[in-house]
């Protein structure tokens, strides 16, 4: 669990930027859906999720405005940038080429 | 019930050190983000206080949210390290062409200074601010000291029954200049010292060390006349001022509070002693040391006054002040 945790750590930014890459979402809406997405498997806290929206905030990668919601509820939607899109783009990249190269090995025995 | 959310509010704003607006923001992002979470267990059965409890369980401490959220704001760009660094590096360079007595460069460089400080504070004032300020306000604290020492000296030949030179009414405009320049730099102080005390004693940076120097001058009888003996200490100035650029852009960079504070009250009593044997101070143990206390005590000063002084937004209750800012956002 401890090394879900880290990987979890160390991707937060690439995960969030892939879902605000759809639509925009505000905070408890990103919770809800990495939730589901992941099939319970990512359970993303407040204590992460919001720090790490206003650092990529921050670095210019996702932007934050209010906006109100059908139900007249406020809320604090992020959309994503061009710069945003374009780290996305290579993070994914990177992943995609690492986790190949980590099965190759881990299956190596299976081939 | 309820207030164990306004609790849990001005326990995250208090751990935050940034702007009020800034604050406001993130406040207002968290709260409703508890409502909408509550309503949801809510309609799952729970009781409000039992939904409004689990919430705040799954946030975490009020602290742990305040220090993660503080280090996504405190590290700044390289650039905004420069900004912070550029009035440091503009004095020292004063220092390093043994101009800082000419007013012809000095007096361009405090009105440039000032203006962006002026700029700056009205508009957002970003966090590369403080050392511009800080050397905005030498000028204000400079002529209040001044004012002063006129003033007491002035007392001083009334009280002794002997004759004052100056006419009744430039006592009266000292008088008037004194409260006013005191009142002037408390006013921008405690403000800064409010939002955040490290930004304070970031603004206060060189005043150790320029006093360390004004003491030495003063103790050899160099202060005023002996321009061989002033020109002697200006390349230690300088280089001071540069270490000062230097700490400034490493301050920007660091994303933990800690590192800051403890880069900021580590270097800061190292080069003041290092200037003030350079500059050629008493070698005493006792003079070393004194020179360490008061360097640490000048940077610690803010941080018992914040202490004192409460956060920005004061003894606000957050609950009835976003609730009624979401419903004029609502009504508009």
């Amino acid at each position: 669990m401890k090394y879900a945790r880290e990987l979890l750590k160390g991707n937060t930014d690439s995960l969030l930027l892939s879902l605000l890459r759809e639509q925009p979402m505000y905070g408890y809406q990103i919770v809800r859906e990495m939730g589901r997405r992941s099939l319970g498997f990512f359970q993303f806290k407040e204590g992460t999720l919001y720090p790490a929206l206003h650092r990529l905030e921050r670095q210019g990668l996702v932007e934050g405005r209010w906006g109100v919601a059908p139900s007249g509820q406020r809320r604090r939607y992020y959309y994503i940038t061009q710069k945003g899109l374009s780290l996305l783009a290579s993070k994914t990249t990177e992943w995609l080429d690492f986790s190949r190269a980590v099965n190759l090995i881990l299956n190596s025995d299976k081939a | 019930m309820l207030l164990a959310v306004e609790d849990y509010l001005k326990g995250v704003s208090k751990g935050l050190h940034l702007s009020l607006e800034e604050k406001e923001n993130i406040l207002s992002e968290l709260y409703t983000h508890i409502q909408e979470r509550s309503e949801e267990l809510m309609d799952k059965g729970y009781t409000e206080e039992e939904a409004r409890q689990a919430v705040l369980a799954r946030m975490g401490p009020p602290g742990s949210l305040a220090r993660e959220l503080y280090q996504a704001y405190s590290r700044g760009s390289l650039r905004e390290g420069l900004l912070a660094a550029l009035p440091h590096l503009l004095v020292a360079s004063l220092f390093a062409f043994h101009v800082w007595g000419n007013p012809f460069w000095v007096v361009p460089l405090l009105l440039l200074i000032t203006a962006v400080s002026l700029y700056e504070w009205r508009h957002g004032r970003p966090s590369w601010l403080y050392p511009w300020l800080g050397y905005s306000l030498l000028p204000l604290a400079a002529t209040f000291l001044v004012s002063l020492f006129i003033l007491g000296n002035g007392l001083w030949l009334w009280l002794a029954g002997r004759p004052y030179v100056l006419p009744w009414w430039l006592w009266f405009l000292l008088g008037i200049y004194v409260v006013f320049a005191l009142w002037a730099i408390s006013s921008i102080f405690f403000r800064v010292v409010r939002r955040d005390w490290l930004y304070a004693s970031t603004m206060s940076l060189p005043l150790p060390v320029l006093t360390a120097w004004l003491v030495n001058l003063e103790r050899r009888g160099w202060l005023l006349g002996n321009k061989d003996g002033l020109r002697q200490t200006e390349g230690v100035i300088a280089l001071v001022f540069l270490v000062f650029a230097l700490i400034v852009v490493v301050l920007a960079h660091f994303h933990w509070r800690v590192l800051k504070v403890g880069t900021i009250l580590s270097i800061t009593p190292i080069i003041s002693l290092l200037a003030w044997r350079a500059l050629g101070g008493g070698p005493g143990l006792l003079a070393l040391v004194g020179v360490v206390i008061f360097s640490l005590a000048f940077l610690l000063a803010p941080a018992l006054l914040e202490h004192k002084l409460g956060p920005e937004e004061g003894n606000r209750n957050w609950l009835p002040y976003l609730y009624q800012r979401f419903s004029q956002a609502s009504r508009s």
